[in-house]
């Protein structure tokens, strides 16, 4: 199991290295230095000192690799994501609430979709060809065809037209910008769960159809024909065997699913307002904030990359078969 | 088994070589006939085949269809509400046909100098199908004057999903949208596939170094967030480019990352038939790879893949749609679903004007007609298989 | 050191001797309600099996063997329905009951699948769970049907995989199926269908998907648990070599039903029914000197859609009554005490007309 968590993390050290690349050709992507639109946008004067200072620390005069060598040295020894020029600040101070958030909602949709999708597939595998599955089927289909931003769209339009109500935000406007409390965290699961159906409904859909064709499958092999004949009582046979086997594919399902959870959670909390990494994402791409931008890129990536990790892991773990391979 | 054309009973001596024809019929069946009677069987994908026809034609004519062009506008008529189309119309000599919709009047509120419309039932504006209205160019060849449906007196104003911020037709300009929209996942689609026909192809036929190398690349793509990604890449999409080539820009970035999962497809595939006995038994045979390739494999996946690039369609749809809505992907004067929805940006717009969310329902139809078919495809791609 | 299979007290009192048979089934059919058609797959079958000996069921792929095996376990897979017939089966307490008449989900029947009757089948690897442990599969055979404890039964499945020679027993306890070969794999399912002693054994099968050395090995060993356990085996195969190494009685199936039935002498040196007579001429002998071709049954097994009327074998029969063999579905009818056989040839004369 260590050897097979050693391999795993091995692997992940090129695909790290990819997103990074991707990361800094985001911010290299503007047309132009980016220092030209610094200046460009800066109030007062910027004295020829600072932009020289600012062109040595990030090495603009150096080549290419180079840049990227400083940039990613940075990060990695220093923690230092460069700075954010809109806000005039480091991209550090700016980014690890935010991230915080987007995992939080990421991890809850995770739950809530899993807490769903499994009953409704297990429902809808067993008694199928039944109009109940049919309804779960057709249900699942239109979840899956409504975009993430519309669902919201339309939820807040009810909200606000027929229950009088704003909805949106992370937290009640008296504790936006409060610290971290108790109260606060409650304040934040209260308003927790529109983000989280809104970005679930998808994913729930999809899982139900995951759930549903892998217990069908496991449902007619002949173990489970086995362990009826050996008088096992229906009920039990059914979660003991079958759904246990039809429960891995699931779990490795969340490899796919956390990375459309954080990519939709992203154009979700623009319309909902959430204090989340997408809409910061969002104004620095407007701004041309590169810094800001690629950073958040990498880091969303580097997220969602090591819930695949886990995801992976977790596998291995509840599968005896995967070790072995 | 006995077919509709033969009506006699079988003890009828006529009717012996039509049954043999009916058993025939069954033996030289090719693939795609076995595909198409085991697809016409699933009904609910018979219909998404339907609708997603329609969709095409739509876009094909949409010149034809929508009432208005995308571009027209009227400020007497800023966020019109929809009007509902009375079919019937009550005049002295009792009911007559009279299919047509009621105009409205705007009432300024005196005190927050609010713009209301209310509907004047004086005033008809009779509506039907094939009339002349403005002019446009079909396909860029032939001028015409023929719309399905609209006002029967030209400059009528008929808005039967009402109209935007600019007093533009929101039905036309869905119908307009559809052109794009629907072709953004098709191009989308299309260079896809290329990548994933290609890349998937090698992956699963060589195997070895050149397969890791690809299946690696393909898990990290995939466990990449598309649409920040997405976000990223189309912000530096220059504004000064022609919209011709921001639609052409947004459907690569959107095929360079949508490539991975056709080209896991097409590996399976790959992988699956290199042992069935009939491409061993080609290559015993003596044939070279490349006939093999095209002569037995392909074929072989054609289904498959055609089932899966139904499937992929919606996700391109979908793509485009949320970055046009956020305003990074296709721009105005560009008309997509997307681009529409970006006037339904807030509550505030969508609680002033609700049918704005129109080309929303034209996102859903065709994301679940193309489900629906791709999926009773997957199903019939396999004949032999119960 | 040698961990001695314990036998449980309680059964042993239980046990009955005298000659009523074991296992009955009367006529049942089961068949398969699909969109395109219903499927007789068994289609009146009768059989009976004596306490302590061994039923082969023969036929080709496809005439019900399988379907007829799952029917006395209430394991037929949906659509299919056992639509009449009885399977009277004698229990340990001595009671007779139909096992037909069961709910195939309830409790009764429950308590007999895996106590009373065990089931092995053609595919030991999956036939196995893929991420449960032997050892847990056991277990639960074991705690399903016996008073014991856990610790009891961890023990009692140690026993069962050396009974059935499993190297190394309290190791291979926690072994995964995909970790053991093929031969292994079967042996560790007889030891779940044993494991609670069962009165009847079937075993669909249990060696076709085996190299032919495993079969040896795997038939061996299910002839010496029947004579140290005295139980009954119900054993379907097509291998008429196997069924003449462990047969006592022999039905031969075709089309979903009994088509011949006898001792297994009987069948193989004075057989009857046309099909059973072209079966065994069918076996390439090596002691054959005449350099001739292997005799093969014309025509194919019709499809499931298109059962002939009359007797179901006569497209193929080479002893085909026109006019009679079309038309008439022929009863059992005995040719010795214990030899009986569905065919007109043997039909008292007065039965003949339609």
């Amino acid at each position: 199991m260590i050897w097979y968590i050693a391999r795993r993390i091995i692997y992940l050290i090129p695909t790290l290295l990819v997103v990074s690349i991707i990361a800094f050709a985001v911010i290299q992507l503007p047309p132009g230095d980016f220092l030209a639109s610094l200046i460009s946008k800066a109030e007062e004067t910027i004295d020829q000192a600072q932009v020289d200072a600012l062109r040595e620390r990030y090495g603009l005069d150096e080549p290419i690799y180079m840049q990227y060598w400083k940039w990613i040295s940075g990060i990695i020894t220093k923690g230092d994501f460069g700075d954010s020029f809109e806000w005039n600040r480091p991209v550090s101070e700016l980014i690890w609430e935010r991230l915080g958030l987007t995992m939080v909602i990421s991890l809850f949709t995770l739950a809530f979709v899993w807490i769903v999708a499994i009953p409704i597939g297990i429902y809808s595998a067993v008694k199928k060809y039944t109009i109940g599955d049919y309804l779960v089927t057709i249900i699942g289909f239109i979840g899956l065809a409504i975009p993430n931003f519309l669902l919201a769209l339309v939820l807040m339009y009810i909200a606000f037209r027929y229950f009088g109500q704003s909805v949106g935000g992370l937290f009640s406007p008296d504790y936006i910008q409060a610290p971290w409390s108790l109260e606060r965290v409650l304040d934040l699961l209260s308003h927790l769960w529109l983000p989280v159906i809104i970005l679930g409904t998808a994913g729930t859909a999809a899982l139900i159809r995951v759930m549903r064709a892998n217990l069908l499958d496991e449902l007619s092999k002949l173990y489970v024909d086995a362990a009826r004949a050996r008088g096992l009582s229906e009920l039990k046979l059914l979660f003991k065997y079958p759904v246990r086997v039809a429960l891995n594919p699931l779990v490795s399902a969340v490899a796919w699913i956390f990375p459309a959870l954080v990519s939709g959670s992203a154009i979700t909390s623009i319309v909902l307002n959430l204090q989340t990494t997408g809409p910061l994402l969002y104004r620095s791409l407007q701004a041309q904030d590169m810094y800001l931008a690629g950073s958040l890129i990498l880091l969303v990536s580097i997220l969602t990359i090591i819930g695949t990790l886990v995801s992976d892991i977790l596998l291995a773990w509840i599968d005896p078969r995967i070790q072995l391979q | 088994m006995t077919s509709a054309s033969t009506p006699s009973r079988k003890d009828d001596p006529a009717n012996l070589t039509s049954e043999i024809q009916s058993e025939t019929r069954i033996v030289v069946a090719n693939q795609w006939q076995l595909i198409w009677w085991k697809f016409r069987k699933h009904r609910l994908a018979m219909f998404a085949g339907l609708v997603t026809l329609l969709l095409y034609a739509v876009a094909l004519f949409a010149e034809f269809i929508a009432p208005y062009a995308p571009g027209t506008y009227s400020a007497a008529h800023t966020f019109l509400p929809p009007q509902t189309i009375h079919l019937f119309q009550n005049t002295a000599d009792g009911w007559r046909f009279y299919p047509h919709v009621y105009g409205h009047k705007v009432q300024v509120d005196p005190e927050s100098f609010k713009r209301t419309y209310v509907v004047d039932e004086a005033t008809a504006y009779p509506i039907g199908l094939f009339v002349r209205g403005e002019e446009y160019q079909l396909w860029g060849l032939f001028t015409l004057d023929l719309h399905l449906v609209g006002a029967v007196q030209h400059g009528d104003p008929v808005h039967l999903i009402g109209a935007d911020r600019l007093g533009r037709d929101v039905l036309s300009r869905t119908i307009y949208g559809t052109r794009v929209s629907m072709s953004v996942g098709l191009v989308g689609v299309g260079l896809s596939l290329l990548l994933g026909v290609i890349l998937g192809g090698i992956s699963g036929y060589y195997g070895g170094p050149i397969d890791n190398l690809i299946q690696r690349t393909i898990e990290i793509l995939r466990s990449l967030p598309t649409i920040p990604l997405w976000m990223g890449l189309s912000a530096a999409i220059p504004l000064t480019w022609p919209p011709v080539r921001v639609y052409f820009a947004i459907t690569v970035l959107l095929s360079l990352i949508g490539w991975t999962t056709l080209a896991r497809e097409v590996r399976g595939r790959f992988l699956s038939l290199k042992t069935e006995d009939f491409v061993i038994a080609a290559r015993l045979d003596g044939l070279r790879e490349l006939p093999i390739i095209l002569r037995h494999m392909v074929p072989s996946m054609t289904s498959h893949i055609i089932a899966s690039v139904t499937l992929a369609i919606p996700g391109m749809i979908l793509a485009e749609t949320a970055l046009s809505f956020l305003g990074i992907g296709l721009r105005p004067p560009v008309v997509s679903w997307g681009v529409l929805l970006q006037e339904a940006q807030n509550v505030r717009s969508i609680a002033t004007a609700p049918w704005l969310l129109f080309p929303g329902l034209a996102v859903v139809a065709s994301v679940l007609a193309l489900n629906f078919l791709g999926d009773g495809l997957r199903d019939a791609a396999d004949p032999y298989q119960t | 050191m040698q961990p001695t299979h314990t036998r449980l007290d309680h059964f042993d009192g239980a046990r009955t001797t005298d000659n009523a048979p074991l296992l009955e089934v009367k006529d049942v059919k089961t068949h398969f309600f699909t969109d395109e058609g219903i499927v007789k797959a068994v289609d009146g079958v009768n059989l009976s099996l004596k306490r302590g000996q061994t039923l082969c069921v023969v036929g080709e792929s496809g005439c019900g063997k399988s379907v007829t095996a799952r029917s006395i376990l209430r394991i037929v897979p949906p659509p299919g329905k056992i639509v009449s017939g009885e399977i009277i089966f004698r229990q340990r307490n001595g009671e007779s009951i139909d096992l037909v008449g069961m709910n195939p989900k309830g409790r009764e029947i429950r308590n007999i699948r895996g106590g009373e009757i065990s089931m092995i089948f053609q595919e030991p690897m999956s036939s196995l769970s893929p991420v449960h442990t032997i050892g847990s599969q056991i277990m639960e055979a074991i705690l399903l049907h016996l008073p014991v404890s856990k610790q009891e039964a961890r023990k009692r499945a140690i026993s069962m995989l050396d009974l059935v020679g499993i190297p190394r027993p309290s190791e291979q306890l926690e072994a995964y199926s995909f970790e053991l070969s093929g031969g292994m794999r079967q042996r560790a399912m007889i030891a779940i269908a044993l494991a609670c002693e069962p009165q009847l054994l079937i075993a669909d099968e249990p060696t076709t998907a085996l190299d032919v050395t495993t079969q040896a090995n795997i038939l061996d060993l299910i002839r010496e648990l029947q004579q140290d356990s005295g139980m009954s085996v119900l054993f379907i195969t097509h291998d008429l070599g196997v069924v003449a190494e462990i047969a006592d009685e022999v039905v031969v199936m075709y089309l979903g039903r009994d088509v011949e039935s006898g001792e297994v002498d009987a069948i193989f040196h004075d057989p009857k029914h046309p099909y059973t007579r072209a079966l065994l001429q069918s076996i390439p002998r090596y002691d054959s000197r005449e350099n001739k071709r292997l005799y093969s049954i014309k025509g194919t097994v019709p499809h499931p859609f298109d059962r002939p009327t009359g007797c179901p074998f006569h497209p193929r029969c080479d002893d085909f009554i026109a006019g009679q063999c079309n038309n008439i579905d022929p009863h059992r009818h005995s040719v010795s005490q214990s030899h009986s056989v569905r065919c007109l040839l043997y039909a008292p004369a007065e039965t003949h007309n339609p």
